[in-house]
């Protein structure tokens, strides 16, 4: 392996390996998200009423709702840990490749959601009377939809943190330009869960392939992106 | 001697108004140039610059013969360390791992033994799990100084390095900065208006030479840099 890939690999594993790191220390802020998303899960069946939760459209939007809201909480600290004192500008100025810490936070958080996703199904299952028989098939089918969701989402996430890093208006900016264009994954993941529900009967729309071709194609057009932006990623 | 650094025909701007211009030097090894100016002058945003964090508007920076700006080849082997006002720190993790976490940064991995040895030498002995946002700003400093002497850059670009630092602590980093240059042969950078560090260099660059040519005839019509 040459000296670039060394030194790449190098930076991906450290900077993975410190943010989970931060992640145990901080144990707080992922029971945080965890209980709040719960809340949510709670509380929507009071606003829906139980007829209205029979309906499997209602079922799966709301758990892709309350992702939704997860992953708002979890993108928008991708870089909090290394801004907060300027470990990010040592990180910088050390010369380690940008384009690793990218996919390093990339890959970090698409797990940190995934770790999530997993007690918000249970709950989901139990709070939203899943019906058995097709529970199994859900959760098999939820898997790769949730990781290729994921990771396009932290893809989209990490390369805008990296773009908005700087800017005094971050905390308006990133929403702004993050949902907008992460309505795609979303709508992709919502669809895909509704067809495959058997106790409901999806009609009309895109292939299946279309929608497994827009969340293939989120984490691979935004990281090739930052990839390709390496020099001026996070550049004052 | 070895040039370490090289700094040519450096522009420097703030929103697009000129702060500095055509700011040129070389640092060669086990030399301590001190960059000095009064607040506001750009000494911050230059050192940013040559630590390859802040563009500058014009000119090159090369470290080791390699460039930093514009097109920045220059690698984290090359070990030059960027210490800024405000010592850079992850608040949650232990101060072992902050040490760790700046070693890394560089591909290097440190023992135990030698991140234990470090502390000591900067006097936070036995504080290697104590969570470094409980630490005082003078601790903090410490750490990042403790950091160095892991790591031995080759180049050091220190920003007001004795900032929160006592009489002990100056006289500390002080110490650091000569073990690193004549042991290692370290090129060691400092914006400072410490009088002590000041006159421990073997340069001194007051920055005021690079104002441009506008501010300088404004300032002798009265406007003191405006």
């Amino acid at each position: 392996m040459n000296l670039g890939a060394r030194r790449w690999w190098h930076t991906f594993f450290f900077v993975t390996q410190f943010s989970l790191r931060g992640v145990l220390l901080r144990k707080a802020s992922w029971f945080g998200v965890l209980s709040f998303a719960a809340c949510l899960l709670i509380l929507f069946p009071f606003a829906f009423g139980t007829e209205l939760l029979a309906q499997g459209e209602v079922r799966h939007g709301a758990f892709w709702a309350i992702q939704e809201f997860v992953v708002a909480l979890v993108v928008g600290r991708v870089f909090q840990a290394e801004q907060e004192n300027g470990a990010l500008e040592a990180l910088l100025a050390s010369r380690a490749p940008r384009s690793a810490l990218l996919f390093a936070k990339t890959a970090f958080t698409a797990v940190q959601l995934l770790s999530l996703q997993i007690p918000l199904v249970l709950l989901w299952a139990v709070f939203y009377n899943v019906p058995t028989e097709g529970l199994m098939q859900n959760v098999r089918f939820l898997l790769p939809v949730c990781l290729l969701f994921n990771f396009g989402t932290s893809a989209l996430g990490a390369l805008l943190s990296c773009v908005v890093a700087r800017s005094q208006a971050r905390e308006i900016l990133l929403p702004i330009l993050f949902f907008p264009l992460q309505m795609a994954p979303l709508l992709a993941a919502v669809t895909l869960m509704l067809r495959n529900d058997p106790a409901y009967e999806y009609v009309g729309g895109f292939a299946d392939g279309s929608w497994w071709t827009v969340l293939a194609a989120y984490p691979v057009v935004f990281l090739a992106v930052g990839f390709l932006l390496d020099d001026v990623l996070l550049q004052e | 001697m070895t040039t370490i650094l090289v700094c040519e025909a450096v522009d420097l701007r703030i929103d697009h108004k000129p702060l500095l211009e055509g700011i040129a030097f070389t640092l060669a090894a086990g030399e301590l140039l001190s960059l000095v100016g009064p607040n506001g002058l750009g000494k911050t945003t230059l050192m940013r610059c040559l630590a390859g964090v802040a563009r500058p508007h014009a000119g090159r920076v090369r470290v080791h013969g390699e460039e930093v700006w514009p097109s920045r080849e220059a690698t984290f082997e090359h070990l030059a360390c960027y210490l800024a006002s405000q010592p850079a720190l992850l608040s949650d993790h232990s101060v072992a791992g902050n040490l760790e976490f700046f070693v890394n940064a560089f591909g290097r991995r440190p023992t135990w033994a030698a991140l234990r040895e470090a502390l000591a030498e900067v006097g936070l002995s036995g504080r290697e799990a104590q969570v470094a946002r409980t630490l005082s700003t003078g601790q903090k400093r410490r750490l990042t100084l403790a950091g160095l002497l892991l790591l031995k850059p080759r180049l050091v670009l220190a920003d007001e390095p004795t900032n929160g630092l006592d009489a002990d602590g100056v006289a500390l980093c002080l110490r650091v900065f000569a073990q690193l240059r004549t042991g290692h042969q370290a090129a060691v950078c400092v914006a400072s208006h410490d009088d002590r560090l000041v006159k421990s260099s073997t340069h001194v660059l007051p920055l005021e030479r690079f104002l441009p040519a506008a501010r300088v005839r404004r300032a002798f019509q009265g406007d003191v840099f405006a």
